[in-house]
């Protein structure tokens, strides 16, 4: 069992080829995308570039299903107030998902997007007011390895 | 077939002792259970295993040890900065035991090395507590408001609805998918819960550190580390249920005790596998369907 409640956060946004930029919701799985959870529980606790660059190439290679984003009333008002400014970005958040065919993505509203960016943060908890905060701590970018391939 | 298999590596040698034979099984019996940290292990220590599990001429072989050494050296290291602490034990107490059946050391040697190993495996959870802000409150507080594991005991502790907790788990989820610095979120709880949790973490930190004294510098007929031990695994491993842990550390102890004490240990050992009980989950249950 872990001594602290430091723990690294990977927080991923994805750029589609119309200019959009969207939340991606990274979570182990065994049936769609096939992120292990030992793969994600390895990055959580000792993310190197390699993981992070090979998370981010499973992300841009699959499809991505969108889900209502309920965003929590006990955010902090700063965080609130640039959410409130870009709704349409916080309101949506996107699951990895494998699917048969892209006519069945198609139907289910499900995109691709061309790179993401995987920004690693430090989330802790804090007894002062008993918050839960995260911190920046470094960012990658991931492009489609079919792009670097051409 | 695998009796053939096995005859191929037949340097057998039949236990020293009961003693010896009692540490080795039991031993066997926690890799069999939790010795694996995947299926690439998981195959080879169920077959290779139970197999001397099977066979008594094969429990004390000490190529079968080697081999399991090996393999858990192996598999571990792939996964170092992934795998839970006391997988990392296990594979100094396998690698214990091989050292000791391929120089044929005296049963003592065991004993020595293992109440050693408790000493030193306490010593460095205290340390490395204090150097990493154990020290300070909210540890304690934090793991039970975020940990699923300890949220219905944080709502039968406080009187914090059930709702609430489940509220500040999703809060802290959907905080992870935000791509904003320094958000956060106020978590629900109280002070009493705040103080009388920071209370156990102190309380925890100096008894881990009373019992490392115990096992380094005690007589190793001393009975009164012994019963610190038992004490330990009982009141951490039933809030806390990590049975892999407490499963090594009662072989350990085991290992390293007198006669006397020897059957506390194992009724110990028996007593904790009930932890994987949902204990919360029923009482929960029972307090809410009547």
């Amino acid at each position: 069992m872990f001594s602290t409640n430091k723990r690294a956060n990977i927080t991923v946004v994805g750029y589609a080829s119309n200019g959009d930029s969207l939340i991606i919701k990274v979570v182990a799985s065994n049936l769609d995308v096939p992120i292990s959870k030992s793969f994600l529980s390895s990055t959580n606790n000792f993310p190197t570039k390699r993981k992070l660059e090979k998370l981010g190439h499973l992300i841009v290679n699959s499809h991505l299903s969108p889900v209502k984003l309920e965003i929590p009333n006990n955010i902090d008002s700063t965080s609130a107030a640039i959410i409130q400014r870009n709704q349409r970005f916080y309101d949506t958040i996107y699951l990895p998902k494998y699917y048969q065919s892209p006519e069945i993505a198609k139907s289910e509203n499900a995109i691709k997007v061309d790179s993401v960016k995987i920004t690693l943060y430090e989330t802790d908890f804090f007894e002062e007011g008993f918050l839960f905060k995260k911190r920046f701590l470094d960012e990658i970018q991931a492009a489609k390895l079919v792009d670097k391939l051409k | 077939m695998a009796y053939r298999i096995l005859s191929l590596v037949k340097f057998n040698v039949t236990p020293n002792s009961s003693f010896e034979d009692l540490i080795l099984k039991f031993s066997l019996i926690l890799l069999v259970l939790d010795g694996s940290t995947g299926w690439g292990l998981d195959v080879f220590m169920r077959i290779i295993c139970v197999l001397m599990l099977a066979f008594n001429k094969y429990t004390s072989n000490k190529f079968l040890w080697l081999l399991i050494a090996i393999l858990l050296l192996f598999f571990n290291s792939l996964q170092f900065y992934n795998i839970d602490n006391h997988k990392i034990l296990f594979v100094y107490w396998v690698l214990l035991i091989t050292v000791y059946l391929w120089t044929n050391k005296d049963i003592e040697y065991l004993r020595l090395n293992s109440k050693l190993l408790i000493g030193l495996v306490m010593f460095f959870a205290a340390f490395q507590k204090i150097i990493n802000e154990f020290t300070v409150p909210g540890f304690l507080h934090g793991s039970f408001l975020i940990d699923g594991r300890f949220m219905l005991i944080t709502h039968f502790i406080t009187d914090v609805p059930y709702q609430e907790l489940l509220n500040n788990r999703n809060s802290t989820a959907t905080l992870s998918y935000l791509p904003i610095n320094n958000s956060n979120v106020t978590l629900t709880s109280s002070t009493y819960m705040g103080n009388l949790l920071y209370t156990f973490q102190i309380f925890g930190l100096i008894y881990e550190g009373l019992v490392a004294s115990l096992f380094l510098f005690s007589k190793k007929e001393s009975v009164i580390k012994d019963i610190a031990l038992v004490t330990f695994c009982v009141g951490t491993y039933f809030i806390f249920p990590v049975i892999g842990f407490s499963s090594i550390l009662l072989i350990l102890g085991i290992s390293q005790s007198n006669v006397k004490f020897r059957k506390y240990y194992i009724f110990t050992f028996i007593l904790l596998q009930f932890i994987i009980v949902p204990w919360q989950e029923l009482i929960f249950y029972f307090k809410n369907s009547f």
